[in-house]
């Protein structure tokens, strides 16, 4: 592939500032790039820098394979087109006249257009679904119609390239998602090459062909978006634990943050062990997690959706060969995490033969005198012909705690001082 | 050219006196008189000519103390030139407290702006450069709409931003000088003329401006035939008509349509 716009060992700082060093990067034809990155990482100082805004301190853009330096402002205004975050218009410009200044590269000496200016500005503007406010005032209209006039105004200049700049941070929801329908639609019927300054990771992921990370003014990494947007590079860039998974519909990453989660482990005060499996923990590891507590669990099966949390999460956790009963290993295992807990909490469980030893682990440190949360079962749960009951009526009798629900739990939890 | 330096400054209070060039003209031609210039046989060049030349110094005075590496902040451009025309202001004002005889009258009245003067033999002069001065001010017209929507957007839309601006602002200049040589300074019609047909027509500078230039030369005869005939034979100066009937109507139109321009 050919690229449009390329950067080649730049090095580019504000007075007292350093922000690039010895950057090479291209953008090429037909793709849609994603650009993405924490504050101040560099995103719109590159962008900048792509259309000549900025002159590089050393190195060269090249657009087309032109220094960038030796093109005027007309020329790349044919090739390039900005899409900024937003713009104030001091006077009462209609939408229709804001579109047709795309077009000032083309109008003749005086400025008048032609019936062709009009054509491409109406083209644009259907486009755009923006026809209708052709008349209408630029300043009236809401946020959502703004953007999508400056889209417009953008394939006015019939351009090769579109670089946006945080098109949709001010939009609600249904808009974001409304611009970037609109700009996958044009790339696809166009081939025009987009690069798209993204705040958020979810729509970046979603609909760019290529992410790039910036990180301090350095590409951390750039490839396609499932390679790109992970857990370490999310934890690396911007220093937050994040959870990543395929959207279900589309497959593209999806990232949940969990910034409180992530706070755990250095703040932790107590500790709790939480016997579960099937499911059934999720909810209880997610609000002690979100009270501080450090959590470990035992013994899951692998690939047991609490081990999947369990895991994403970092969790100390017990162990066990998928569909196997728990092995002696994993049993000691599991009660080595319980001897460094504060409590032991077992949740309600559906219980079989393979995992009667989570109830008799519980059972043996009730017997050695730790203080034990139990969840009341459910006897629909048992599936052991009643030799489960008896376990429970052994904790029952041993002294463990019974609770109806997890904020009786979670209370009990919080009466033990760390 | 209000209208210009409107779209320029992206201030709707911008107009020749506040980037003080109205102030150098009116400096340049209070010195003429005073030092006796006015007389003789270049007498009636002298005086215009002075004020033509201060307006143009005057703008590159605040051009200069505006540019900062290669470039020309507007808003730099607006303080500075506010500043300039104050001290100019301020120079005026002690050469008139310093003046006591029949000179006094000359000066005063080409500060209050007047018709009185106007040559002649000067007409040829100034409506050339008014020709050259307004033609080239028409080819950046649609190069002024991008402008409002600041000087980044202007950029990216394909205008050469830095030439424009120093072109236009000579150009301002040059009719600026050559309007107020002939004229004195006549107040409020470089404001308002262009505010108010903006708000009749819409700011798009390909009509605004040339709407303008007829709309003020035409506000400018009306009251200049107030002056000579309301009070005759007295003659009112003319900047009085300007202010007096131009402020009361801006008002209106500001209240009418205002909210529909401007927000």
């Amino acid at each position: 592939m050919p690229s449009i716009i390329e950067l080649a060992s730049v090095d580019f700082g504000y007075p007292g500032r350093k922000i690039f060093s010895q950057l090479n990067f291209a953008l090429e034809k037909g793709e849609i790039l994603g650009l993405i990155g924490p504050n101040s990482s560099g995103k719109t100082t590159l962008l900048k820098l792509m259309d000549g805004l900025l002159v590089p301190d050393r190195g060269r853009v090249l657009l087309l394979g032109e220094d960038i330096k030796r093109l005027s402002r007309s020329s790349i205004a044919r090739k390039i087109a900005v899409v900024p975050s937003g713009v104030e218009v001091p006077f009462a410009f209609t939408a229709g006249e804001i579109v047709l200044m795309g077009r000032g590269i083309f109008l003749g000496r005086f400025g008048w257009e032609k019936k062709r200016d009009w054509e491409v500005v109406r083209e644009g503007m259907a486009l755009t679904n923006v026809l209708e406010l052709e008349n209408r005032p630029f300043w009236e209209l809401s946020q959502g119609e703004k953007q999508r006039v400056l889209l417009a105004r953008a394939l006015a200049q019939e351009p090769e390239v579109i670089l946006l700049d945080e098109p949709t941070s001010h939009l609600d929801l249904n808009h974001q998602i409304e611009i970037h329908e609109r700009i996958r639609h044009l790339n696809a019927l166009r081939n025009l090459t987009v690069l798209n300054i993204s705040h958020d990771l979810n729509l970046a992921a979603e609909y760019c062909h290529r992410i790039l990370m910036l990180s301090q003014g350095e590409i951390f990494c750039s490839g396609p978006p499932a390679q790109v947007i992970t857990e370490d590079h999310i934890r690396s860039v911007y220093g937050i634990e994040v959870m990543v998974e395929p959207n279900p519909i589309s497959g593209a990453p999806r990232v949940t943050p969990m910034s409180r989660a992530g706070l755990v482990r250095s703040q932790a005060s107590q500790t709790v062990h939480v016997i579960c499996g099937g499911g059934s923990g999720s909810d209880l590891i997610r609000r002690l997690l979100s009270r501080k507590i450090r959590v470990s669990l035992g013994v899951l099966n692998v690939g047991d959706s609490d081990y999947l949390i369990g895991k994403t999460l970092g969790l100390a956790m017990a162990a066990e060969a998928p569909f196997s009963p728990i092995s002696e290993k994993a049993f000691a295992e599991n009660k080595a995490l319980m001897a460094r807990a504060d409590l032991i909490i077992l949740e309600r469980l559906y219980v079989g033969r393979g995992n009667l030893g989570n109830l008799k682990a519980a059972v043996e440190a009730v017997q050695e005198g730790r203080r034990v949360l139990v969840l009341e079962s459910d006897p629909s749960q048992d599936y052991t012909g009643g030799e489960a009951r008896e376990y429970y009526q052994r904790l029952r009798d041993g002294g463990a705690t019974f609770c109806i629900d997890h904020s009786q739990i979670l209370k009990e939890v919080e009466g033990v001082p760390s | 050219m209000g209208g210009v330096l409107q779209a320029l400054l992206r201030n709707p209070l911008a107009d020749p006196f506040v980037l003080g060039i109205s102030s150098g003209a009116a400096l340049g031609a209070v010195l003429a008189i005073l030092f006796g210039l006015g007389g003789g046989l270049l007498g009636s060049y002298m005086v215009p000519g002075t004020a033509f030349a201060a307006a143009l110094l005057t703008i590159f005075l605040v051009y200069f103390i505006a540019r900062t590496g290669g470039r020309v902040p507007l808003q730099t451009m607006l303080l500075a030139g506010v500043i300039v025309s104050s001290f100019f202001s301020a120079i005026i004002m002690f050469l008139i407290s310093m003046t006591s005889d029949e000179r006094l009258h000359s000066v005063t009245f080409w500060l209050m702006g007047s018709l009185e003067y106007m040559a002649s033999q000067n007409m040829g002069f100034i409506f050339l450069f008014l020709l050259v001065g307004a033609l080239f001010l028409l080819s950046r017209a649609k190069d002024f709409n991008l402008l409002t929507l600041g000087e980044e957007t202007a950029l990216e839309l394909g205008v050469d931003v830095e030439r424009v601006k120093m072109t236009s602002f000579v150009f301002t200049s040059l009719i600026t000088g050559a309007i107020v040589s002939g004229s004195g300074l006549i107040a409020f019609v470089g404001l308002i003329v262009p505010h108010t047909v903006r708000m009749i027509w819409g700011p798009d500078h390909r009509f605004l401006l040339p709407a303008s230039m007829l709309a003020g030369a035409m506000f400018l005869i009306a009251a200049d035939t107030l002056a000579r005939t309301l009070l005759a034979p007295l003659e009112i100066p003319v900047g009085v008509i300007t202010a007096i009937t131009g402020a009361p109507f801006f008002i209106y139109i500001l209240r009418k349509k205002g909210h529909a321009v401007y927000h």
